[in-house]
């Protein structure tokens, strides 16, 4: 595979690729990292990329470990995001709050503060569409599996949204 | 679409039994400006959903481009070696080792040969180096004015055995060392160190000369035994006088008369 074959096949993943990885990480830059690691090792394993059904899948799978080891070693190092601090710290600031009021930041808010396997399936489903076959290929999941972590993804997020409005409301 | 068909959707979505289609009309639906209350929490999904969509890497350098600065670099890293090349380096690798150790031989052999020339007069030092004969002679000199201790001149003697060879004045040392030294055990080193060197005859005559002085018994004895085995003739009137002298011990006198005995 040379370099146009491999920008033709593979590159066209990329915006996906990155949003899975802003998704995990919750960082721009840190994204953009994965991003080029991923690349670097599909890259180096290109040979072999005919064998593979869908390289976009084996693209997303990489992805998501990447992402995974890297919030390990996070966790691993107790590095202190800035971010979270923020978030967690009872107190919002009057911008917070204005920026509260929106209901897709709220939403936003809420679907940050998931577990890491139900945000994974209800980006993977909603956010990028795929099918179930697809998410199965990419997480390692069975569909059964799958489909429970996800409805159990959307009735929290459900749940904690209510619960901000009557909070709101009260 | 209808409100039923919604409700009835959202149920389905809930429950994570809708499918791909369902879901786009879903989106579809609350992609519009107004909806009812109570189906405001999944409108604020699906716009999020829509807006997570919209996210994009940021246009870095282009990717192709990067990919291929990569490939340059690896293989000015490790360039693809020919298994002839590979086969020219060792063999320049061996060949330097071995005319390093050529190099070696040849400078060994340069340096012997210069030195010979160098000290002609002198004896080739093989055990010792210069520095320390000169040590050893200036040590064994000041046995006269007791500056050095009797184990140092010891020491020194010592060393002058360990040479295959001495030069004139380092014998001529060695026998002042052993005629005159005050140390008794000095002295018998110094005849041993002499008898190594027994081809000159300078040596054998001090040899024979030195029994002469000998008052000490052990000194003696030692002399008697080299004399005998060097075969020295010359020593027999110095045994006899021995023999006939009262001051000398009857050990002495015993082993002088079986040296007479075995050398005339």
């Amino acid at each position: 595979m040379n370099i146009d074959e491999f920008t033709y096949k593979v590159l066209p993943a990329r915006n996906k690729l990155f949003r899975l990885a802003k998704t995990m990480l919750q960082s721009k830059e840190e994204a953009e990292d994965t991003l080029q690691e991923v690349f670097l090792k599909l890259w180096t394993i290109r040979q072999g990329l005919h064998a593979y059904k869908s390289v976009e899948a084996l693209a997303m799978k990489m992805t998501k470990n990447v992402c995974l080891n890297k919030l390990k070693s996070q966790k691993q190092n107790k590095m202190v995001d800035v971010m979270h601090l923020e978030v967690d710290s009872g107190y919002e600031t009057p911008y917070k709050k204005v920026e509260l009021q929106d209901s897709v930041s709220i939403m936003n808010a809420i679907f940050d503060e998931l577990p890491q396997q139900q945000k994974l399936i209800m980006h993977l489903r909603n956010v990028e569409g795929y099918s179930f076959e697809e998410i199965e290929q990419i997480t390692g999941l069975s569909i059964n599996n799958i489909r429970v972590i996800l409805s159990r993804a959307r009735q929290q997020v459900k749940e904690n949204y209510l619960k901000i409005q009557k909070y709101e409301d009260d | 679409m209808k409100m039923i068909d919604i409700e009835a959707l959202v149920e389905k979505y809930d429950a994570g039994e809708t499918t791909l289609e369902e879901e786009d009309q879903l989106a579809k639906y609350f992609s519009q400006e107004k909806v009812p209350a109570h189906l405001e929490v999944y409108a604020a999904q699906f716009r999020m959903f829509a807006q997570k969509k919209e996210e994009s890497a940021s246009e870095q350098e282009d990717i192709a481009h990067f990919l291929a600065k990569v490939e340059a670099t690896k293989a000015v890293a490790a360039p693809v070696k020919q298994p002839f090349q590979v086969w020219v380096q060792w063999g320049m690798r061996i060949a330097a080792g071995i005319s390093l150790v050529l190099l070696g031989f040849v400078a060994g052999k340069w340096y012997e040969q210069t030195n010979l020339a160098d000290d002609a007069g002198i004896s080739t030092v093989t055990t010792a180096s210069t520095n320390e004969l000169k040590l050893m002679k200036q040590v064994l000199m000041t046995s006269q004015d007791e500056s050095s201790s009797a184990s140092d001149r010891i020491q020194a003697v010592n060393q002058v055995q360990q040479l295959e060879q001495a030069d004139k004045e380092l014998v001529q040392l060695l026998i002042n060392t052993m005629n005159f030294d005050p140390n008794i055990n000095v002295r018998i080193a110094a005849s041993e160190a002499l008898f190594q060197f027994n081809d000159d005859p300078m040596v054998r005559l001090a040899l024979v000369n030195s029994l002469k002085i000998q008052k000490d018994p052990a000194i003696q004895l030692t002399l008697i035994d080299m004399l005998i085995q060097l075969k020295e003739t010359r020593a027999v009137d110095t045994m006899r006088k021995l023999l006939q002298s009262e001051e000398v011990l009857d050990v002495v006198k015993t082993k002088a008369e079986q040296g007479i005995g075995t050398l005339s």
